[in-house]
């Protein structure tokens, strides 16, 4: 697989789709957050301060005492609920959208002696959110920020929060989530975001946990149209094509000496009166170069983003219905080549190429057009290029070019589909 | 026990604290506390949620209303008290919501009331109870609230997503409880336990410093003040039998010496008087003076005539009597008792209508007389004449009688003694009044018909007798010592302690105390009895001298005596430290260089000492990485000495998170089984180095600065919040 320099960024990458500012990631390690019963916990200790101090009543100074102390131990229990604490996730290797997964989250405690409580296990991203603080944020940024969170829960791989309420001492306890992802791409986690309301649910207290991994979600894969099936059959559309050992009748010819007799045509025999043998074709009709053309013809609006994302997923739903028939396929973006291959590892590189794929508002000069292949500036070799825009190789493009611009060469031996048509 | 059955019983005792609270205060109705315990008893065996279903929100709407009117009542008709009708409202409330208990709301009003409760009892009792109720509130309130929060938790991650544990309990599935099972009812317990009393511990320092400034715009309600006649103006004779009846505790006193060096036959001394008019005793003089101030204290008397003087500490019930007890002879009072007057009689009295305690220190001078220095014909003042030999019309036999006895006696202060003596051996001791009060001379009726009496008739007739003979005396009414409680190293002194006796003036010292009453039958209680009360007896007094009476001079005292123990704890360290330093310096014989930096000096005495002190009691992985630099520096020279250490110390930094090398393993084995660890990149090259070091060519080892950038880097990454912890695997 050549991954070029010039790899498009994931949608959940673009800074161009977010339409505003990111939320900067958190510069400290912890977080601490009054929750609403906090605050109204203050308020009370703010309003019996006032009694006790003038009443001067040492019973109600007793009570303010403990409530003040409450806020104290509060914050180093909550610490320590939080420290030497481990999590691992386990997932399927392979994600499409929307496919619901099960997500295994482990915790372990390795505390020896104290236990943990109430702990919450999110991705950082889903927590960004602050809806206690959110509409000062708004009032203050000036800014339309309604939709924010989606565009930042879009990153996350842990996409449901998992909840332990006890961890004992040395305790390990796992959950499984059910989620699944709305979109394609590859999803980073960088650390996980652990917090806790322990003990009273006054205050909530988070922190990361380092982590590295990585979740390439494919498109999703649907039921192609029976069209596609035939598409290597339809009579005209090869050319040059070589007799071989595969199983479509090529031509009949005169039987010579020492071939084997299971290939003689006796039908022919009889009628010619001399003995005819058959003689099949090559398997080239099951292999083909799946192409992507990636150029979004403007307008690129919220329209185009949406027959390109089909386009993706049926190049998907191509690549897995012909790999899993047996065929060869070779797959060709502007920026990417994947060479001739089969199997359900060739699928799955593919589908990761799929995965990462981004369109492009800008041509890319020479792609698709044999005529000045020169013009091309991607890395992939031009002898390369040239021989798959050539009648050679059969090809499925997927493109968003208009009718009627192709090279007649290149039109004869593809089948093209346009976006318009998805 | 499950996690609901828990949460339920917690809830419920945190209920149950703040309703004992209030009942501790008795300031609510009998009847309301039987009802509410019916309906606290009954709900927990209800199935509150389909109860509340079953009952339509317009009832409890109409039942919230129907109150209203009963509430105006109770206020104006029943209890006659604001705060009796908001506590009888708070019931009422709790009970209907204990009845309908579905949701978390319910739950938290619950609470809420409980805790409206412990606040209303804290403004109405100042008992030690309360803080038994607020114990226990404490205990369950943080239980209830940890529990209170994890379920909400649960509830939250539940509205989202169904996580499933691996293992679940039947009887749990299906009921949104499935990630608390099991649920370790004795860990939550210990850690509820361990977690109230750190609040408690950290509550102190914080209650002591918290700032003591009262404006005074509420006044906590008043005590009914206690009864004891025998201190009003006038006194019947036989009138203070009726308050040694009681055993209520009337007062505690502490004195600052132990009870083998206090004077026997102790006594707190009331009011005196001077006037008898044959049934009763009155003050002929009732003007009362103010008593001089002089720092914090009133000053009683000028001068003192021993130096055997006694400090005693007086925490007095609100009793009906503003009259301020003390040991004779006293001779300053403290301020905190508010207002002070002495009368002619040196009777000391506070502000007027006290319906609350009061605590107040006295000084007093605990001199005995020597009957050497007393003349046999001491010269008495008119005025002290004319007051204390009063006698009134008597039956003569009383006056007879009192030359007979006291005839062989030499002197007026030994007749005194033998007066007393006589008393004491001829009459009995009673309670019951015998013979009609209106006896025309009760005190001829007791010397010559009853014959028994109890301490009031044997403290007039002494003092008649003593008038009869030409000594000056006076009736005194006060309370014995009581009874001493070494827990609480007080006296505890009750209704039953009151006491009269007698003053009788002997220049030089004055008024010499005389108790001719023979001593009184002994209250019995059992051991057990006895130390039971004096353990609730010495709390109560402790709860309320440390803790109710706190204040800004009590804050300031507790912060100066803080202050004064941390200097001589600093003290004690130097010298110490320097001890220290001086035996080490012994041990390595290090006078012997004159010129070393370490050999004298008080500065190197403290700081090598010190420095070793820091060194053991800093964090060990400080302490390794100290002595591991120092290694380092030492063996600079030895690559593979330098390199061995910096992988030690490594190993033992990746050992404390958990991340040990088995024996089985090799260096290079343990690095790569560290897999995405955070750590794994640094540690692995740290490794390499390791082993280019230890196994490879001498003069082709790396640099030691090499290898301790990747200590360094090592270091950061284990620092990071967790870093050893989290693996991230694919292919379930």
């Amino acid at each position: 697989m050549l991954r070029y320099s010039k790899a498009s960024k994931s949608p959940s990458d673009r800074p161009e789709n977010t339409g505003r500012e990111d939320y900067p990631r958190r510069v400290f390690p912890f977080s601490f957050a009054i929750t609403r019963e906090g605050a109204l916990y203050i308020s009370f200790i703010f309003l019996l301060s006032l009694a006790a101090i003038n009443s001067g009543n040492n019973l109600l100074y007793i009570i303010l005492a403990a409530l003040l102390s409450a806020i104290i131990v509060s914050g180093i229990v909550s610490r320590n609920t939080l420290k030497q604490v481990s999590l691992s996730l386990q997932m399927p290797e392979n994600v499409f959208v929307g496919e619901k997964v099960s997500i295994k989250v482990s915790i372990k405690n390795l505390k020896r002696i104290f236990s943990s409580f109430s702990i919450r296990v999110q991705d950082p991203d889903i927590c960004r959110k602050r809806p206690y603080f959110h509409g000062i944020r708004k009032l203050l940024a000036r800014k339309h920020v309604a939709g924010s969170e989606t565009q930042t829960d879009d990153k996350a791989v842990l996409r449901q929060a998992a909840y332990f309420p006890i961890l004992r001492p040395g305790e390990t306890r796992a959950e499984y989530t059910v989620q699944s992802f709305p979109r394609r791409g590859l999803f980073r986690l960088d650390d996980f975001w652990i917090s806790t309301g322990f003990p009273f649910g006054f205050f909530r207290r988070g922190q990361r946990i380092g982590a590295k991994g990585e979740v390439f979600v494919y498109p999703s894969i649907q039921e192609i149209s029976s069209f596609f099936h035939l598409l290597p059959f339809l009579p005209g559309r090869l050319e040059g094509s070589h007799v071989g050992a595969g199983e479509n009748l090529f031509s009949i010819r005169k039987y010579q000496e020492a071939e084997s007799a299971r290939i003689i045509d006796w039908k022919a025999t009889a009628k010619t009166g001399a003995l005819m043998a058959r003689e099949f074709a090559r398997e080239e009709e099951n292999q083909f170069c799946l192409i992507l053309d990636t150029r979004l013809r403007p307008p690129a609006g919220a329209s185009g983003q949406n027959q390109f994302e089909k386009a993706v997923s049926l190049a998907a739903s191509i690549a897995a219905h012909f790999l899993k028939e047996g065929a060869e396929m070779e797959f060709l973006t502007p920026h990417e080549h994947i060479p001739l291959g089969s199997g359900m590892d060739h699928l799955y590189r593919i589908l990761k190429s799929l995965a990462v794929v981004d369109y492009d508002v800008n041509p890319v000069p020479g792609f698709l057009d044999s005529r000045s292949p020169d013009s091309f500036t991607g890395e992939m070799g031009l002898k390369q290029l040239r021989e798959i825009l050539s009648g050679k190789v059969f090809k499925i493009i997927i493109t968003s070019k208009s009718r009627g611009s192709f090279p007649s060469a290149l039109w004869r031996s593809s089948h093209v589909v346009f976006f318009d048509e998805l | 026990m499950s996690f609901s059955q828990y949460f339920k019983a917690s809830s419920y005792c945190l209920i149950g604290s703040g309703f004992a609270a209030i009942v501790a205060t008795r300031a609510v109705g009998w009847l309301f506390v039987l009802l509410f315990a019916a309906v606290f008893i009954g709900s927990w065996f209800i199935d509150t949620t389909r109860l509340r279903r079953r009952i339509p929100n317009w009832i409890l709407n109409c039942l919230a209303l129907a109150y209203l009117p009963i509430l105006v009542a109770d206020y104006r008709l029943m209890s006659r008290s604001f705060m009796a009708a908001v506590l009888h409202l708070f019931l009422f409330t709790a009970a209907v919501k204990l009845l309908t208990l579905s949701k978390d709301r319910d739950f938290l009003l619950l609470y809420l009331i409980s805790f409206a409760q412990l606040l209303a009892a804290s403004t109405l009792t100042i008992d030690f109870a309360f803080v038994l109720c607020l114990a226990v509130f404490l205990f369950s309130g943080i239980s209830t609230l940890i529990l209170f929060e994890m379920r909400r938790s649960n509830a939250r991650i539940r509205r989202d997503v169904r996580p499933q544990p691996l293992v679940v309990s039947k009887k749990l599935q299906g009921t949104g409880l499935e990630l608390f099972s099991p649920f370790p009812a004795g860990l939550f317990s210990a850690t509820v336990a361990g977690i109230s009393l750190f609040i408690m511990a950290c509550a102190v320092p914080i209650f002591l410093l918290l700032p003591r400034v009262t404006f005074g715009l509420y006044r906590p309600p008043s005590r009914n003040p206690q009864f004891v006649s025998g201190f009003s103006e006038r006194v019947e004779l036989g009138q203070i039998g009726d308050v040694k009846q009681s055993d209520a505790v009337v007062m505690r006193v502490k004195t600052d010496k132990p009870p083998s060096e206090i004077p026997p036959d102790l006594k707190w001394r009331g009011i005196a008087f001077d006037h008898y008019d044959g049934r009763a005793w009155s003050r002929s003089d009732n003007a009362r003076h103010a008593v001089p101030v002089q720092g914090w204290y009133y000053k009683v008397e000028e001068s003192a005539q021993g130096t055997d003087w006694i400090q005693q500490t007086f925490f007095v019930e609100a009793l009906s009597t503003n009259v301020v007890f003390a040991m004779r002879k006293a001779l300053a009072v403290s301020r905190d008792v508010g207002l002070l007057q002495r009368d002619s009689a040196e009777s000391l009295y506070t502000a007027p209508y006290r319906s609350k305690k009061l605590r107040y220190t006295v000084i007093s001078d605990a001199v005995s007389p020597d009957p050497g220095l007393i003349s046999g014909r001491p010269i008495i003042s008119p005025a002290i004449r004319r007051m204390y030999l009063q006698i009134p019309s008597l039956d003569p036999r009383i006056a007879d009688l009192a030359e007979r006895s006291t005839q062989k006696a030499p002197g007026s202060y030994a007749k005194a003694r033998m007066l007393e003596q006589y008393l004491r051996s001829n009459y009995g001791y009673s309670l019951a009044l015998r013979g009609s009060p209106k006896n025309k001379d009760p005190l001829a009726a007791f010397l010559f018909d009853v014959r028994e009496g109890h301490c009031e008739y044997f403290a007039s007739a002494m003092a008649i007798m003593l008038r009869q003979i030409g000594v000056p005396a006076r009736l005194v009414n006060g309370f014995r010592a009581g009874e001493y409680n070494g827990i609480g190293k007080n006296w505890t002194v009750r209704k039953y302690h009151a006491h009269s006796w007698v003053e009788a003036y002997f220049p030089p010292y004055g008024w010499i105390e005389f108790d001719p009453t023979p001593p009184e039958p002994q209250h019995s209680r059992s051991a057990l009895t006895s130390w039971l009360s004096n353990l609730a007896d010495a709390l109560d007094l402790w709860w309320w001298e440390s803790v109710v009476n706190y204040d800004s001079l009590r804050q300031y005292r507790v912060l100066a005596a803080f202050r004064d123990k941390t200097d001589m704890f600093r003290q004690n360290a130097k010298d110490f430290l320097s001890r220290m330093g001086a035996g080490i310096q012994k041990a390595l014989a290090l006078s012997q260089f004159p010129d070393a930096p370490f050999s004298t000096g008080g500065r190197w005495d403290f700081w090598i000492p010190a420095a070793v002190v820091a060194i053991l009691l800093v964090s060990r992985s400080f302490r390794r990485r100290i002595l591991g630099r120092t290694k380092r520096v030492l063996y600079r020279n030895n690559a593979r000495a330098v390199a061995d250490s910096i992988y030690r110390e490594a190993l033992a930094l990746l050992a404390d998170r958990g991340l040990k090398r088995h024996p089985e393993q090799t260096p290079m084995e343990f690095a790569l089984s560290l897999g995405r660890h955070p750590a794994a990149v640094s540690f692995l090259e740290l490794t390499r180095l390791y082993y280019a070091a230890r196994y490879g060519p001498v003069d082709a080892s790396p640099s030691p600065s090499s290898a301790e950038a990747l200590l360094r880097l090592l270091r950061e990454s284990l620092r990071r919040p967790n870093a050893a912890c989290c693996t991230f695997t694919t292919g379930c």
